[in-house]
């Protein structure tokens, strides 16, 4: 088959790959009609995130058609599927728990000492991604092993186009959740970072949940109509002082709840974002927190903060609210 | 055990975990390390010592009673060791 694959720092390539094959009872192969890319591939192209190989095949973001399955799967050939891009067993204290990204067993046992060691706790395994989530093949390619089929995929109807669905992969239920973590209260005033496909549902989610006003910061021209066509207010960072803005724009004590969807590879020239740069080019897996950091001081006293990804240590913090 | 490299012993318990959580599996190895200390941080060098492995292997152990089968990113099943 055809697949994406890792060659090196920003390289990737189209290649003819062996076809995966049924390998525990549980699998089931899926050949992929869409695939999408996700911010945090770009983590993986510029390397910020350690563990990735020559040859992995990339994507997180994917859906199809079942055209095999082993005997413990519930799918049946010709299933359509969107398929969640973590990997979940269904039986273990996190998946029992509803917190699937936490799984203990999708990381395969002779991969999780890495992340285990630097996290505290070993990572489950998501598609596509680095070896310290258990490198497993992603879903940029003609055809998908999925662990766990029983568990995971989302089998949707005909007639439905792929671009209405596909969002359900990853990005859809992560700006979701991120709404959900900031614990909108009716009429609250929410500030969103990042008007990339996260943060843009991000928006929805917050307007859906009850927010009074959203305000959503970028300095993309396109992003920023995007979400001022969904209802937001919007703050270009390159042209105000997004703080000044944010206490100007509520009254002088800051949005009740502010959600990071930018993540490890924040923009800008402020000096703690250089640094940030600097440590990220030398030391893979360090972070880019300016984003992280501002929305902590932006927010008001008592407020709630919800976090995009990160994945190294995120170092200085303002920590003393 | 017979017909193992290094000499060794332990046991395996099983008991419940607080709060209804399942059980708690602890396995305790006694063993010699083949080429004394120094052996013993080469082993763990080179992820071979009986700790690590015996921590793995209850890991799998995990795996199979909780999903009936233990995790691979393999493709193929000839990738599979």
């Amino acid at each position: 088959m055809r697949a994406l694959t890792f060659h090196g720092t920003r390289d990737v390539r189209v290649e003819t790959v062996p076809d995966p094959e049924i390998v525990n009872p549980r699998d089931a192969i899926i050949e992929i009609t869409s695939t999408a890319i996700c911010g945090s591939d770009l983590h993986l192209y510029d390397v910020v995130i350690p563990g990735v190989q020559k040859g992995d095949i990339r994507g997180h973001e994917f859906m199809g058609r079942v055209v095999e399955t082993g005997p413990g799967s519930t799918l049946r050939k010709g299933d359509r599927v969107v398929v969640p891009f973590t990997i979940l067993c269904g039986g273990c204290f996190f998946c029992q728990l509803g917190q699937f990204s936490a799984c203990d067993n999708s990381n395969p046992v002779e991969k999780q000492d890495a992340s285990e060691a630097a996290y505290g706790h070993a990572m489950a395994g998501p598609f596509g991604y680095s070896h310290l989530t258990g490198g497993y093949p992603g879903g940029q390619a003609q055809y998908v092993r999925v662990p766990f089929s029983d568990v995971g995929p989302i089998v949707v109807p005909d007639g439905v186009p792929d671009e209405q669905v596909l969002f359900l992969s990853d990005i859809l239920p992560t700006g979701w959740m991120a709404a959900e973590n900031a614990e909108i209260r009716p009429g609250d005033t929410v500030a969103v970072w990042g008007c990339g496909p996260v943060g843009l549902f991000a928006v929805q989610s917050a307007m859906i949940m009850g927010a009074g006003r959203v305000i959503a910061i970028d300095h993309h021209p396109h992003r920023l109509d995007l979400a001022r066509g969904l209802g937001a207010e919007v703050i270009d960072h390159t042209r105000t002082h997004v703080l000044e803005a944010l206490m100007e724009m509520s009254g002088g004590i800051g949005p009740d709840a502010v959600i990071d969807a930018v993540g490890i590879e924040s923009h800008g020239f402020a000096p703690d974002n250089m640094l940030d740069t600097i440590k990220q080019k030398l030391l893979s897996g360090a972070d880019r927190g300016h984003v992280l950091r501002m929305a902590l001081m932006a927010v008001r006293k008592g407020g709630c903060r919800s976090r995009g990804s990160m994945a190294g240590w995120s170092t200085p913090s303002p920590s003393g609210r | 055990m017979d017909g193992s490299e290094i000499e060794a012993e332990g046991k395996v318990l099983f008991r419940d975990a607080p709060a209804g959580h399942g059980s708690v599996d602890e396995a305790t190895i006694a063993y010699r390390p083949q080429g004394g200390t120094v052996g013993h941080w080469i082993a763990k060098a080179f992820r071979a010592d009986p700790r690590l492995q015996g921590r793995h292997e209850l890991k799998r152990l995990k795996m199979l009673v909780e999903t009936g089968e233990i995790a691979t990113s393999v493709n193929r099943r000839e990738e599979r060791t």
